[in-house]
């Protein structure tokens, strides 16, 4: 089939290409997301750490800003083993538990989390009173430092003087020994705390999704005799998928990396019951500035991630294009 | 229709009406009952976490009460070096930066993805997935580094550059959809009117998105307003502190400022509500209700 | 207002072609109805005037200049859709508005062409209303409202009456006509309705498969049509067509469909002189059939199985081993299902097809 030539100028076609829209954000990406990445597979062939960096500059101190600027991260030597720290973490005798630990953390965080924020943005856009003041309350997790609320809910678990206990106590159930005693109880309490962080921004991302549904599909579902629970299947559900593919697939890379909830409540314990792997990670890399450890647990939990993200993003069409 | 099954109804509504309040009440509780602890902190005299009275058993009420550590950040006394002009201003500046700087990226992106076709699309949405599959500070280092040899870390830009894109993850995805879910007959309409593509997106498009663009405009906002971590590696002079960064100060290795740290921590949430409630408003339905049968 | 010209339009996506060939003049102030079935390229040969499609091959003109390249809002056209697509974050007048607008008229002309054009759709008291708050047909007559306001060359209205309730259809379908000889602008018009294109139509252009089938006034195809698909599309209920051959007897003609044999009429009788070797589809309307309980030289013996109540007349379903003939009775005509009725099925008015190419033997 011949085509009919454009009779376009070709600075009209370059103005309006989409090519461009997309640049300044691709650029972004690649600078600093894309190169850092490069990098950081590089380094976990080395063995870079602090000292090595030092001389780029002072970053764990106030101090001045150093007058050298080039660093001798590149003096770090290659590892006579290449994969020295891939060695490492994969030889952790607890690797095995704590990826474990990892993924239950992950899938026990992101379906209360994403199925409350949905439950309350479908409550909060149906008839009631007060709205805003409701939604107001329900994002004070989001909005405070999550060190600060973490540690009180540290305190909530204590076994004698925390007020969960002692609110369990008053309707009869004995105390719960939450952050000493069994596995089980740990995870709990640093499930139900990562939940309390975490549905604020599930609720007001669907809140958004469920605001941008044309009403009149409801009214044509409800005169084709479809009410409640049958409407929202048929209407409702359909139109805020894409929205709620995305919050499971970022909801679960995010709760996967997620530090501070299973560090601050528990310090990983007890044993390594609540470690995960990025607790690990700070544990074994971060804390001694051995970055090169540090970026090997970084680039195996990407592919972690990676993989069954890909696999997601091409089941639901995700990234299915427009085009008009 | 029997007075019976009209008083059932009622009934009925209520009986929702009544779930539906408590459930709320039950989760806006829950929401701030942490919280209310933080600010019987921020209220109690002395730096250690205090064992405040219960109030009914469960809610904190601090033993003694005291302004102190409000008036030592506000008034810029000596605590930890502080300044809080310096820091709000610096905030400021960066966070509106950041937002800014992260709409101007996303909404041509959002656009391109959703009404045009291109090759190598699919990949580059895909891409924009992958910065959240790494711990976030991993890639701080490297950035450093990189920012270092352009000469531009201890500047602003150090930190409202790696902001904006940080959020472009979901926020490209957000907008994409919200694109997505304005009719292509609207496009069409309006071409035939005579508007020409900029024309539709500022006057069609853009309306058409508020409540995905406010959402976006808050996830860049609360990516900036409490980021730590890269602010500490890019910033280093006293002089460009954020809140984030005096904040954590109060956490100095030997002693723990809770109070002064749960003060500083309710003074920076009440931005958060007031950007939250300035946004609600656009949040609102109906916008795209009417335009197209069925 | 002025003409609309299709020089071979044929729009293809990877090979099979969606409209195929396309050859159309509509004149000015002309009302011309593009009407077929689904997925038979009308929309898409419309959305190829209005220049929201590009064609494969072919070009297009409006008035005397071509416009093939032409962006839509430089055509001017104005285009009613079937979901009507109203803008739906301004008031009804800046709907209205919005076109002039973007065509830059001063502030004065807009004001002035939206109240006339509000004032010939009635929509005055609406203006200041947003569509969420309209019902189907005041969103309806708003879309055209917009159309109407730049009083441009050509209206193009895909399907606007469908999503209507059938009694507001019927009533809006002459409001419509009325409008469009008012205001004299030519007019391409797409639905599927067989009945609105005949309401509607100056001249009816019948589209399958991408091909123009026939084009003519509503009278011209209906009673001409120029072949069997054309003629099963148009009339309710759809066309009685038997399959045979016409077979010369001494008497006359007659068409010999196997089982049964019923004369042809003479006049018909004349143009197929000497019979057909080949297969023919004899087509007649039902209300060219006449039923009556009593037998008469030439009718066929059916078993009724059903019958349609109009009102003012009904239809009688009848079938005879495997063939089903429907014909038109008055209201007082007995025919319980099962009895058996004698339709006579000869008339002038009838039409012969072949069978193979379909195309009308007269």
């Amino acid at each position: 089939m011949t085509e009919k030539p454009r009779s376009r100028s070709i600075l009209r076609r370059l103005r309006s290409s989409p090519y461009l829209f997309i640049l300044p954000a691709l650029i972004g990406l690649l600078v600093l997301v894309l190169y850092p990445f490069a990098f950081n597979i590089f380094i976990t062939f080395t063995n870079m750490n602090v000292y090595h960096i030092r001389a780029c500059a002072n970053l764990f101190a106030s101090a001045a800003q150093s007058d050298q600027l080039h660093c001798y991260a590149l003096d770090s030597g290659v590892q006579n083993n290449l994969f020295y720290n891939y060695g490492f973490v994969f030889t952790d005798p607890a690797f095995v538990q704590i990826l474990e630990n990892s993924i239950v953390w992950t899938f026990s965080n992101v379906f209360p989390t994403v199925g409350l924020g949905l439950v309350l943005a479908f409550v909060l856009n149906s008839k009631v009173r007060g709205k805003t003041i409701y939604r107001l309350f329900m994002i004070v997790p989001w909005a405070m430092p999550s060190f600060i609320t973490l540690l009180v809910w540290k305190g909530m678990y204590d076994y004698q003087f925390g007020i969960i206990n002692s609110l369990l106590n008053e309707i009869g159930i004995p105390s719960v020994n939450w952050l000493n005693g069994s596995c089980f109880n740990a995870f709990v309490a640093i499930v139900i705390a990562n939940i309390w962080l975490g549905y604020p921004f599930m609720m007001i991302i669907f809140s958004g999704a469920l605001q941008s549904i044309p009403q009149e599909l409801y009214e044509a579902a409800s005169i084709d005799g479809a009410v409640g629970f049958t409407r929202m299947r048929a209407v409702t559900i359909p139109l805020i998928k894409p929205t709620i593919v995305i919050a499971l697939l970022l909801g679960s890379i995010w709760t996967f990396n997620n530090f501070n909830s299973a560090y601050l409540i528990t310090g990983g314990g007890p044993g390594i019951c609540t470690t995960i792997f990025i607790t690990q990670a700070y544990n074994q890399a971060f804390s001694y500035f051995n970055f090169a450890l540090a970026a090997t647990y970084a680039f195996i939990a990407f592919v972690i991630l990676f993989v069954p993200g890909f696999f997601w993003t091409r089941y639901t069409g995700l990234t299915r294009g427009g085009g008009s | 229709m029997t007075a019976h099954s009209s008083t059932a109804k009622s009934i009925r509504k209520l009986a929702t009406s009544g779930l539906k309040h408590a459930f709320l009440i039950v989760m806006a509780l829950v929401s701030i009952y942490p919280v209310l602890w933080v600010i019987s902190i921020a209220f109690t005299p002395g730096e250690s976490l205090g064992i405040p009275n219960l109030f009914l058993g469960i809610f904190p009420v601090p033993t003694s009460f005291t302004v102190e550590h409000f008036t030592t950040i506000l008034k810029l006394q000596v605590v930890v070096g502080s300044n809080f002009p310096v820091w709000i201003r610096n905030s400021a500046i960066i966070t509106v930066s950041s937002v800014a700087g992260a709409l101007l990226l996303t909404l041509p992106a959002g656009y391109a993805f959703s009404r045009r076709k291109f090759r190598g699309q699919e990949a580059s949405m895909f891409s924009f997935l992958l910065p959240t599959m790494f711990p976030g500070v991993v890639t701080i280092i490297p950035q450093f580094l990189l920012f270092s040899t352009l000469g531009l870390v201890n500047s602003y830009f150090a930190v409202i550059i790696p902001y904006m894109v940080g959020s472009l993850s979901l926020s490209i995805f957000i907008m994409k959809s919200a694109f997505d879910s304005i009719p292509r007959e609207i496009d069409e309409a309006a071409m035939i009117d005579g508007a020409g593509e900029l024309r539709i997106f500022t006057r069609m498009l853009l309306p058409l998105t508020l409540p995905s663009i406010a959402t976006v405009a808050l996830w860049a906002f609360m990516g900036s307003w409490l980021d730590w971590a890269l602010a500490h590696v890019m910033l280093e002079s006293n002089s460009l502190w954020t809140l984030p960064l005096a904040l954590y100060a109060f956490l100095q290795p030997n002693y723990t400022y809770y109070g002064s740290f749960s003060a500083l921590a309710l003074i920076m949430a009440i931005p958060v509500f007031v950007v939250f409630i300035v946004f609600q408003r656009y949040l609102v339905t109906g916008l795209t209700a009417g335009s197209v049968k069925g | 207002m002025a003409k609309v010209r299709l020089e071979h339009i044929t729009k293809a996506y990877k090979g099979a072609p969606v409209v195929d060939d396309v050859n159309l003049e509509v004149k000015e102030g002309e009302f011309l109805v593009l009407l077929g079935p689904s997925g038979c390229g009308k929309t898409t040969t419309l959305r190829m005037v209005a220049g929201l499609e590009r064609p494969t091959k072919g070009d297009v003109y409006i008035g005397d200049s071509l416009v093939t390249d032409v962006e839509p809002k430089d055509r001017d056209i104005a285009m009613v859709f079937q979901s009507y697509a109203l803008y739906p974050h301004m008031t009804v007048h800046d709907n209205l508005a919005f076109p002039l607008k973007m065509h830059k008229q001063t502030k004065s002309e807009i004001e002035e062409r939206v109240t006339k054009a509000a004032t010939i759709l009635e929509i005055g008291d609406l203006l200041k209303r947003r569509p969420k708050e309209l019902s189907g047909g005041q969103r309806q007559r708003v879309a055209l409202g917009r159309a109407i306001v730049r009083d441009p060359k050509v209206f193009l209205m895909d399907e606007p009456l469908s999503n209507l309730d059938a009694k507001l259809r019927v009533q809006t379908r002459v409001e419509l006509k009325n409008l469009q000889k008012r205001l004299g602008t030519t007019t391409v018009y797409v639905t599927h309705d067989q009945a609105e294109a005949m309401t509607l139509a100056d001249r009816v252009a019948l589209m399958r498969q991408g091909v123009i089938q026939q084009v003519g006034s509503p009278t011209e195809v209906y009673a001409h049509p120029a072949n069997k698909f054309v003629a099963g599309f148009l009339g309710s209920p759809t066309m009685n067509f038997i399959d045979g051959v016409v077979r010369r007897t001494d008497a006359g003609a007659v068409f010999d469909c196997g089982e049964f044999a019923f004369p042809l009429h003479p006049a018909l009788a004349g143009i197929v002189t000497g019979g057909t070797s080949r297969g023919t589809t004899y087509g007649i309307r039902a209300e060219d059939v006449s039923v009556s309980t009593e037998p008469k030289e030439g009718s066929v013996e059916v078993t009724v199985y059903g019958s349609e109540l109009m009102g003012s007349e009904q239809f009688v379903y009848g079938v005879k081993d495997k063939l089903k003939i429907v014909a038109r009775a008055p209201m007082d005509f007995r025919a319980p299902i099962g009895t058996h009725v004698w339709m006579y099925l000869t008339s002038p008015k009838a039409h012969l097809f072949d069978a193979e190419t379909e195309k009308a033997l007269i």
